[in-house]
């Protein structure tokens, strides 16, 4: 079973997950070590959950209307002031409600805060930075923050149409695959902020009542397996990034991983850092917050 | 023989009045299911959210009803009798034909600062190297929705006035009132639409209804943050949290409907007033000519915007790469065709069966009782036709809904076939009627001294001589049937896709090449059966007198 972070913390929170068993697959021992890993979406995964592939939150801009594009909040502001073309997809649409998470990690003064659920913080004072930054960023988003792209795919039509300048993705790979299928054009380069950019991992799990768990936990294998993780990697046909540690696998495996020809449209590989997604009971919260003050 | 007419007909009747029936009921019973009543709807009428959706319903609803009635006549006044008249009159049909959520498609993909009409001119006549940022589509205030409704419904009033006109001798009018010194414009004030209106009303009203509650277009067009009412409650009814505020909030757009039909009857009242004693005035005016041209401007430009949303689609979906400001696709692709043909296929097969199908029953369930009706055997129903065009879908389907679940029946073809049938039956029956009626009995007669039987005069003769209308109707039922998208989704429990539904769902989440291939073939479909009822219906008028001579 494909699960999120928030079904995940709900399963979990329940019983209603089969047990530990992901450390047990064979193809385990080549699971990269990472927080986003270890914990999904700040709870702690305890096995409970086998990593199937990565994503990350990334800009794509076009070279030939917007060769230096904003890597930081404030740098976004000031972008959006002197003319340059953004907007965001609306929460709870999933791209908008990641970009927000983005930004309050940036700009809020308590960011250990989101790592815990979210009733055991001063909501208001942890998110007051990010709604002052976005009353001072609406009025000058195309459409003037009055009218939002339904969708982050949506981000990347308008970026074809050069209606906007930056294009929001969840997927490092995704331009890669545009560019291939004509939707995006060659001049588009894809990047993340200069201090990172919110990433998560996404998991398989077994709920309690499987009828199989052991043929599960095959599946679950196989999805780790250097040749699944090679061919789910391939923009060809999905274009995620790996869980696994590329360095630690065969010659023959690792020769096949580098071989994936993304272009130079994807995120170039290790140019910047994932943060972490805040604890799961975050989203709701904010998207209510912001439906409350810029969608009444 | 007699019986089975008779009992055939009162099925059909069985079948179109039970859902309305059970689905109003079903959705006030969800709306009092949630414990009491008044709080409940106390709580609805609180939410600031609904008076967004519902200011904004009224006013994209109101807005795009008044100029669709404004540019109808404005377009009558100065477009009837001239040559342009006939070749407007032969343009709106494939217009009207073409399904909402195509035309909607269309109509962003034509008006948005990228899109087709500022791709045509720049950068030549604006000088735009990057598509200008003082609107977008959809916008915030629903003006692109009144457009696209503008657009989609004005083709309807026009060609509902043309049909009645035949039977007003608007020519003589016009002499009489010429002669006596009126301008053209007073002579259609004062002599023509007091008498047009009558006629019309109801389509008018039918229109008024539409628009309000109208859900593909609103989606595809109207604005997100709020979105209309109509929309509003559809995202509500899919949450089991939220399912009778929705139930409630369609019965309060269903008042609001009505609410707007009422206050229409009551300007009919204050404008009648107003009008009789104008007439007595006797005033007189000239002419104008440069109005009449306007008037005539305001009718191209709307026709050549509408068939330049129907044209832009095919362009898209054969387009591989088309970047602003250029005016056609740089490079060009049969991919969205071929490589997606299993995606689109699907939908669009399970499309043309229900499309077929439903014209079929309909067009046969609508014989069935005006044959009924014309021997006397059922009462004339008339305004009853007009229901499910009146009622808010919402009002009727979220309540149609709780019967198909508790009969299993939700997510089943047949549930939406029935819900299609019934939304085609009452065009199939309206477009039938007249011609029903008027055809000249003696044929009948003729046949039955030649000692021809009921069955064997209706086949032989009667159907023949009306083969150009039911052809017509059924032409009708494809279309309405291949549009239909709210009995589709939410009869179908998601499990019935169609193009229509398909196409809705892409809204922003799909490639804009894939969503112009889904909304050609779903604009293409009705064209297709249109000429399919001409050219049927010109060999059956080639072979009606062989048919009748014995």
């Amino acid at each position: 079973m494909w699960v999120n972070g928030e079904n995940f913390a709900s399963l979990k929170n329940g019983d209603m997950l089969w047990g530990a068993f992901a450390d047990r697959l064979p193809n385990s021992s080549s699971v990269r070590q990472s927080p986003s890993i270890e914990f999904d979406f700040s709870v702690p995964v305890e096995g409970l959950e086998s990593p199937w592939g990565g994503a990350q939150l990334v800009f794509i801009n076009d070279m030939a209307t917007a060769p230096e594009p904003p890597r930081s909040a404030a740098q976004l502001l000031a972008f959006v002031k002197e003319g340059g073309r953004f907007t965001y997809p609306a929460p709870p649409a999933f791209h908008g409600t990641t970009f927000l998470k983005q930004l309050l990690h940036e700009l809020t003064e308590q960011p250990e805060a989101l790592a815990a659920p979210v009733e055991e913080v001063d909501f208001d004072a942890v998110t007051a930075s990010l709604w002052a930054y976005l009353d001072e960023l609406h009025p000058n988003l195309r459409g003037g923050g009055r009218t939002w792209p339904v969708s982050g795919e949506a981000t990347l039509q308008l970026l074809d149409d050069g209606e906007v300048d930056i294009a929001l993705s969840f997927n490092p790979n995704e331009a890669s695959a545009a560019v291939r299928s004509g939707q995006l054009p060659e001049s588009v380069r894809t990047y993340v902020f200069d201090e990172g950019t919110i990433g998560n991992t996404h998991f398989v799990t077994i709920p309690w009542n499987a009828s199989s768990a052991a043929g599960a936990m095959v599946v679950a294998d196989f999805l780790l397996s250097p040749k699944a993780q090679i061919r789910k990697a391939d923009p060809e046909f999905w274009g995620d990034p790996t869980v696994l540690d590329v360095a630690a696998l065969s010659d023959a495996d690792q020769a096949a991983f580098e071989a994936i020809d993304l272009g130079p449209w994807a995120l170039p590989i290790g140019s910047g850092a994932v943060l972490a997604e805040p604890h799961a009971s975050w989203a709701a919260s904010l998207e209510a917050a912001w439906l409350e003050r810029y969608a009444p | 023989m007699i019986a089975t007419g008779q009992l055939a007909a009162l099925v059909v009747a069985a079948l179109f009045l039970l859902p309305l029936l059970a689905g109003l009921s079903g959705t006030l019973v969800q709306a009092s299911s949630g414990g009491d009543v008044v709080p409940m709807v106390r709580e609805v009428l609180g939410d600031p959210r609904l008076r967004s959706a519902l200011s904004l319903t009224v006013f994209t609803g109101g807005v795009a009803s008044f100029l669709v009635a404004a540019l109808t006549v404005v377009i009558l006044v100065s477009a009837h009798g001239t040559r342009a008249w006939r070749a407007l009159i032969a343009a709106l049909p494939p217009l009207l034909a073409v399904p909402h959520a195509a035309l909607a498609v269309g109509i962003a993909f034509l008006l948005a600062p990228s899109g087709w009409l500022v791709r045509l001119v720049s950068p030549t006549l604006t000088g735009f190297e990057r598509p200008p940022v003082d609107w977008t589509i959809p916008d915030a205030w629903g003006i692109s929705l009144i457009a696209g409704l503008v657009i989609k419904e004005s083709p309807f009033l026009v060609l509902a006035c043309a049909a009645q006109l035949r039977g007003l001798d608007v020519d003589a009018s016009l002499r009489i009132g010429r002669t006596l010194g009126y301008s053209p414009a007073r002579c259609w004030s004062r002599l023509i639409l007091p008498r047009l209106w009558p006629r019309i009303r109801l389509v008018f009203l039918a229109i008024l209804a539409f628009n309000l509650a109208v859900v593909d277009m609103a989606i595809l067009l109207g604005p997100g943050h709020p979105p209309t009412l109509a929309v509003w409650l559809v995202q509500l009814i899919s949450d089991p949290v939220t399912r009778h505020s929705a139930a409630v909030g369609a019965l309060l757009l269903t008042l609001l409907v009505a609410a707007a039909c009422a206050s229409v009857l009551l300007m009919e009242r204050l404008l009648g007033f107003v009008a009789v004693g104008r007439r007595r005035s006797g005033r007189r005016s000239r002419g104008s000519l440069a109005a009449r041209r306007v008037g005539q401007a305001i009718a191209w430009s709307l026709t050549v915007v509408g068939v330049l949303s129907l044209l832009v689609l095919p362009v898209w979906s054969l387009a591989s790469r088309w970047r602003f400001p250029d005016a056609w696709p740089s490079a060009w692709t049969l991919d969205h065709w071929t490589h997606r043909f299993g995606s689109v296929s699907e939908p669009a097969v399970a499309t043309v069966l229900f499309a077929v199908v439903t014209a079929v029953l309909a067009t046969g369930a609508g014989i069935v009782w005006l044959e009924a009706e014309r021997r006397g055997r059922v009462p004339r129903l008339d305004g009853l036709w007009y229901v499910p065009l009146l009622v808010p879908q919402t009002a009727l389907l979220f309540g149609w809904q709780v019967w198909a679940f508790r009969w299993q029946l939700d997510g089943s073809w047949i549930v939406v076939l029935h819900a299609h049938w019934v939304y085609a039956l009452p065009y199939v029956v309206l477009i039938l009627a007249t011609a029903w009626r008027e055809l000249d009995p003696r044929w009948m007669h003729a046949s039955a001294t030649l000692g021809v039987g009921y069955w064997k005069t209706l086949w032989r003769v009667r159907l023949p001589l009306l083969a150009g209308p039911v052809a017509q109707a059924a032409a009708v039922a494809v279309a309405v049937s291949v549009a239909q998208y709210l009995p589709t989704l939410l009869l179908g429990a998601g499990r019935q896709a169609t193009l229509a539904t398909e196409l809705v769902a892409g809204q922003g989440g799909m490639d804009r090449r894939s969503m112009a291939t889904l909304a050609v073939l779903q604009a293409v479909l009705p064209l297709l059966a249109f000429l399919l009822a001409l050219r049927w219906q010109r060999r059956q008028s080639l072979r009606v007198p062989v048919a009748v001579v014995p």
